[in-house]
């Protein structure tokens, strides 16, 4: 990072804050706090969508993701639009006329108080432990590429979202959303530029091409059939589009952001922008990622992508050993690539590539050795491009990117557990009557609340955290089929009553739990079994016991 | 427990209005589920194109 750069991520990060607090001004009342008085046209909803659900570790992850393993997991995103066309013909008229705040209010309108609230219980336990982490994972690339302490990285995000989200609203979080997506397609496209300018002349594009498609890198699409792998086009389009029913139709910081659309058609087009645009969006994500693979293959990259772990294994014996047999087989690779592009020669090129990949192995495993941790650089992959290659200025630009990126989630998750915490559990079980002002400021102090709560618990999380980001992720899969159950029953099983729906969910989360503690089946597809358990469950109580699955 | 009274009249009157192109939302959730076809061909067109 050179002078500019430090100029431009601080004049970014002060434009995304004074932006914020501009257009939330006037957010006086809860409907203008909590919906933005429901005026929100169709593309500010899309790209705050958008911008909630890229995280900074989605951003950087996936392209150090196409660099490892290919592009296949563009395959994850194929259920998407078909999730977003049934949930513009179901969900989005029905929250709309239902009149309500959060998605779970409707809940207790179709079944009763006990469902509602069970499942914003659900969404409070698993995004408040979601919000710590999406702000802690993206402080610590920060800190390691900044060369600055994670707290302070960790501290410095969460008080500028803390400030506009609180003050601003939901106005707040989506025009600033609209602007940080906007300046991340824009570094976006000038990433893919530099990496393809970046190689050699007697490479060019279609060589990265051909390299990087040898490698295996460019296999976006995979046909076979395997309920274990989460990559393939059947787990993309049924898993995934069960997975984006749940996320996109029952999660309250997905749900909030189109009850703000001025009517049922502008909610209805920010998730169809959504269904057109995520798929391109994530292949060129990821089709970057496999151009700074071919870039690398001329050009050495570190054996490892993690500076400070990379400056600290060369301290200790014997990794230069390793370093000497990396050397050895970069130029080995390297030589293979250029035979491939001049004769179209693979095989030679595809063992020095296993062989590189051997040695890279070989350098995590010490380092695992000499912490006793799991070592994965994946994440580090497209920072060390950014950092090595970028004209000064746009580097400064993708890190304030990143900062964008996860701000972006973070606004949109403690704005939602705030809505929740006020709609669902303060209204309606502790100060049922009040005025509208005490219900505003009930929510700015609700997001303040989760804002410094999330600050504080990514800065005392340490090293254990690693960890907990992964048991999170679990945590997450697990209880999202029980949520999406529930919303299929309340949707289309008019008859399915309280009862029912109440003890369907508690089944799915037994299911769930169950097949994650014994089996291997691949987590997208919990969704699907997890929704059809809370159905069986609702319709079998439905038929033996009438008189229990009366709605509320 | 009784209900909170929700200060929804303050929001404004629900309206569901037709798309701004192709006349009814089922010819627009169509044409989404065509680009999803397409983008898949193409891609997949793409990866046998450089299959390693």
């Amino acid at each position: 990072m050179r002078p500019l750069d430090w100029v431009v991520l601080v004049c970014w990060l002060v434009a995304i804050v004074s932006y914020g607090l501009y257009r939330g001004r006037g957010s006086t009342t809860i409907d203008n706090y909590l919906l933005a008085g429901k005026t929100m046209p169709w593309y500010a909803m899309g790209l705050s969508i958008m911008a909630t659900q890229a995280s900074a570790v989605t951003f950087i992850s996936t392209t150090g993701q196409a660099y490892v393993d290919g592009m296949r997991f563009v395959q994850f995103y194929f259920g998407l639009p078909v999730a977003m066309v049934i949930l513009s013909a179901t969900a989005v008229p029905i929250f709309h006329r239902a009149r309500v705040y959060t998605a779970y209010e409707y809940l207790e309108q179709r079944f009763d108080a006990r469902t509602r609230a069970l499942v914003s219980g659900i969404f409070l336990i698993q995004r408040g432990l979601a919000a710590g982490i999406s702000l802690y994972a993206p402080a610590v690339v920060l800190s390691v590429i900044l060369g600055w302490p994670d707290r302070l990285t960790t501290v410095l995000m969460g008080s500028l979202v803390v400030l506009y989200t609180t003050l601003g609203g939901i106005k707040a979080v989506t025009w600033a959303d609209v602007q940080q997506m906007t300046v991340i397609f824009a570094a976006l496209v000038l990433a893919l530029g530099v990496a393809i300018w970046s190689l050699p002349a007697e490479v060019g594009f279609h060589g990265a091409l051909a390299v990087a498609g040898a490698a295996g890198r460019l296999n976006a699409v995979d046909l076979h059939f395997d309920p274990n792998n989460r990559y393939n086009l059947w787990s993309g389009l049924i898993g995934g589009m069960f997975l984006a029913l749940a996320y996109f139709g029952t999660d309250q910081s997905q749900v909030q952001r189109y009850l703000t659309g001025k009517s049922i058609g502008q909610s209805r087009l920010s998730l169809l922008f959504n269904a057109m645009a995520k798929i391109p969006m994530q292949f060129f994500i990821l089709f970057i990622g496999a151009m700074v693979f071919a870039l690398f293959t001329f050009v050495k990259p570190p054996v490892l992508f993690q500076p400070v772990v990379l400056q600290h294994a060369r301290t200790q014996a014997g990794f230069k050993d390793i370093e000497a047999r990396y050397d050895a087989a970069f130029e080995k690779r390297k030589a293979a690539a250029t035979a491939l592009i001049a004769s179209g020669e693979r095989s030679a090129y595809r063992d020095a590539q296993s062989e590189f990949e051997v040695v890279r192995k070989d350098a995590a495993k010490f380092v695992e050795k000499q912490t006793g941790l799991p070592f994965n650089d994946t994440n580090y992959v497209f920072l060390s491009f950014v950092t090595h290659y970028l004209p000064v200025g746009i580097v400064g630009l993708v890190i304030a990117v990143i900062f964008s990126a996860a701000m972006s989630s973070i606004s949109g998750e403690i704005n939602s557990l705030a809505t929740v915490s006020v709609i669902d559990v303060y209204r309606r079980y502790v100060k049922v009557e009040a005025s509208d002002r005490h219900y505003l400021w009930a929510s700015r102090l609700a997001t303040a609340f989760w804002g410094i709560y999330a600050v504080v618990f990514a800065s005392y999380g340490g090293s254990g955290f690693g960890a907990l980001i992964e048991a999170v992720n679990v945590i997450g899969s697990l209880f999202y089929p029980g949520m999406l159950g529930v919303f299929v029953l309340a949707f289309f099983f008019k008859r399915v009553g309280a009862s029912a729906a109440f003890y369907g969910v508690i089944g799915c989360e037994i299911v769930i739990f169950a097949l994650f503690k014994f089996t291997s089946i691949a987590y997208l597809w919990y969704n699907v079994i997890g929704a059809l358990v809370v159905i069986a469950i609702g319709l079998l109580i439905s038929l033996f016991q009438p008189k229990l699955t009366q709605a509320a | 427990m009784a209900q909170a009274q929700s200060p929804k009249e303050n929001l404004k009157e629900v309206i569901d209005e037709p798309p701004p192109f192709l006349g009814r939302w089922t010819r627009v959730y169509a044409l989404v589920l065509v680009w999803l076809a397409t983008l898949i061909l193409l891609f997949y067109l793409f990866s046998r194109a450089f299959a390693a």
